[in-house]
């Protein structure tokens, strides 16, 4: 997809930011958005331009779609992708609060123990995640968002009563409530 | 608990899904606390612009001839934040970098970026200033002005929410944590004429006493005895910082005893009197006494094994473990290494029997390298 398109998306799908902006000059011009604050967590940002490094895969996923629908889709998906990395930010956060790190071989031993579950090698793996679409690296730092979750989690279970191994749902209610408290002491704010 | 599973299915679902996939319902954010500011507007067409550099010549269109930050009130320094050079290409890290450095600033509320393609082309920072404050009042002091536990709320330079937010936040969580259980502390920004009015409103409510503190596990004796070692009494204002260090020092004081397996709930706290009083419930479970079973050591030693065991190791097989005694053999060690001109580290790891209530104890010796 050209920078061009990307362009246009965000100007359909976060409405006609620059107009009204039109500066006073002789000469015609075109004003191009480059870059903008998408979201504000505590006291960071969130970029337009980190935005559309962490949708690239996602647009080659919708470049098969057809064209009237895959607007709509883009603008979902962008708008789904900001409140992830607004949660990502939140966990982050915390786990700087209680000084909880992934390590390297953390994500190592987390990559083996997703290509043993699908019967491939580490080296196998990583070419399956390549041919979707995403780089090693894109993949060893969503490991590590979603190990930081994990860690942040498990501290946010601790004193708490809970009883014997939780399902994925009971995991999933426990996330929802432990993101409920974070997001009670910060400031958050989304500007699409 | 969390299972390794759960994180294999979360990453394949990543996986499979890209991206969003994880993200279940995403967040949901909410509207600023009662913000002044307009959200989303750029700045206006008339709005002064600052220029930041400028070729003053012709250059390539591909290339930046000129820097400018546009925008009402924007101080001169603000360009010594932005770092995009002129005469070269668009860099969009360069750009995103600039974004966060001025957004650091604390005076700019929202930015856009711009590439103007004329004759020239030229990179707008479209910026909206934070509007002063210009009004502070603190609702709910003591007319003395001080507010409860020492907490100190000073006025802002700026209306930026998210300092007023962090600010309120902390502020209630040291009230609540000096034992004003229900205390809040609120915000509320009013436009007013060159800025906006900023109104905290603090509502403290009542300080908790401790009615009592009640054990549920141990015995009546080693209840009375963990007590004593307490800085939670009754009678005295509940601090939330004291009955941490407390639930740590009954954890401790079992693993010296011999029972490793102690475990301390999170204290329930049981309010009466509308959060004036509070009973605290400590529900301890101690588990059986352990005695030490096999102690051995490995790794970079620079003596025998028994040299270890009979000049260093105090505690004896059959003796009540107990993780101070331990600590201070291990440092025994290590000071023993030390004085030969060896910097260790040294690392007991231990294995329960709980079957035969014995602890086994591996002390691992590594060189510092």
């Amino acid at each position: 997809m050209s920078p061009a398109r990307i362009t246009t998306t965000f100007l359909l799908a976060f409405g006609a930011m620059v107009a009204g902006s039109t500066p006073v000059r002789a000469e015609p011009v075109r004003r191009v958005v480059v870059d903008r604050i998408v979201a504000v967590v505590d006291r960071e940002v969130i970029t337009l331009v980190e935005l559309r490094r962490r949708a690239a895969p996602l647009l080659r996923k919708l470049a098969s779609v057809d064209e009237a629908s895959r607007t709509m889709a883009e603008t979902h998906m962008y708008r789904d992708l900001v409140n992830q990395m607004v949660e990502e930010r939140l966990i982050a956060r915390r786990a700087r609060m209680s000084s909880i790190v992934v390590t390297a071989s953390e994500i190592d031993a987390a990559l083996d123990s997703l290509a043993q579950a699908n019967h491939l090698s580490r080296e196998a793996l990583l070419v399956e995640v390549r041919a979707a679409g995403v780089s090693e690296a894109d993949y060893r730092d969503d490991l590590r968002r979603q190990l930081l979750l994990f860690k942040c989690l498990r501290l946010h279970l601790a004193g708490k009563k809970v009883s014997g191994e939780m399902n994925d749902a009971q995991m999933q209610e426990a996330s929802r409530a432990m993101m409920e408290e974070i997001k009670r002491d910060v400031f958050v704010e989304v500007r699409l | 608990m969390i299972t390794r599973a759960g994180l294999v299915v979360a990453a394949l679902v990543a996986l499979g899904t890209t991206a969003c996939g994880g993200a279940g319902e995403g967040a949901h954010t909410r509207a600023p606390a009662k913000d002044a500011s307009t959200k989303n507007e750029p700045a206006r067409a008339q709005d002064p612009v600052l220029v930041c550099a400028d070729t003053r010549e012709s250059v390539p269109a591909d290339q930046i001839a000129r820097i400018e930050i546009q925008g009402a009130r924007v101080p001169q320094e603000l360009c010594t934040r932005v770092k995009h050079g002129i005469g070269r290409p668009l860099d969009d890290q360069r750009v995103d970098d600039d974004v966060r450095a001025l957004y650091a600033d604390g005076r700019v509320e929202d930015i856009i970026v711009l590439r103007e393609e004329g004759a020239r082309t030229v990179l707008v920072y479209s910026v909206r200033m934070r509007p002063p404050i210009v009004t502070f009042e603190i609702q709910g002091a003591d007319p003395s002005g001080a507010l409860p536990a020492g907490v100190v709320l000073e006025r802002p330079e700026v209306a930026d929410p998210g300092i007023v937010r962090a600010m309120t936040s902390d502020a209630t969580r040291e009230m609540r944590g000096a034992g004003y259980l229900h205390a809040t502390v609120d915000f509320e920004m009013t436009p007013r004429e060159g800025g906006v009015a900023l109104v905290l409103r603090v509502a403290p409510g009542p300080r908790a006493i401790v009615r009592a503190v009640r054990f549920e596990g141990p015995s009546s004796d080693r209840a009375r005895e963990l007590s004593a070692s307490m800085r939670t009494t009754a009678g005295k204002p509940l601090e939330r910082q004291a009955l941490e260090r407390d639930v740590l020092v009954i954890q401790a004081d079992g693993y010296d005893k011999g029972r490793l397996t102690t475990t301390v709930a999170e204290p329930e706290l049981v309010e009466s009197d509308g959060g004036a009083a509070v009973e605290i419930v400590l529900r301890v479970n101690e588990g059986p006494v352990f005695r030490l079973g096999k102690v051995s050591f490995e790794g970079d030693l620079i003596g025998p094994v028994k040299t270890y065991e009979r000049d260093f190791w105090t505690s004896k097989p059959g003796a009540i473990f107990s993780r101070t005694v331990v600590a201070t053999d291990i440092e025994r060690i290590r000071a023993f290494h030390e004085s030969r001109g060896s910097i260790v580290d040294v690392n007991p790891s231990v294995e329960l029997d709980a079957a035969h209530e014995k602890v086994d104890v591996k002390v691992r010796i590594e060189q510092r390298r």
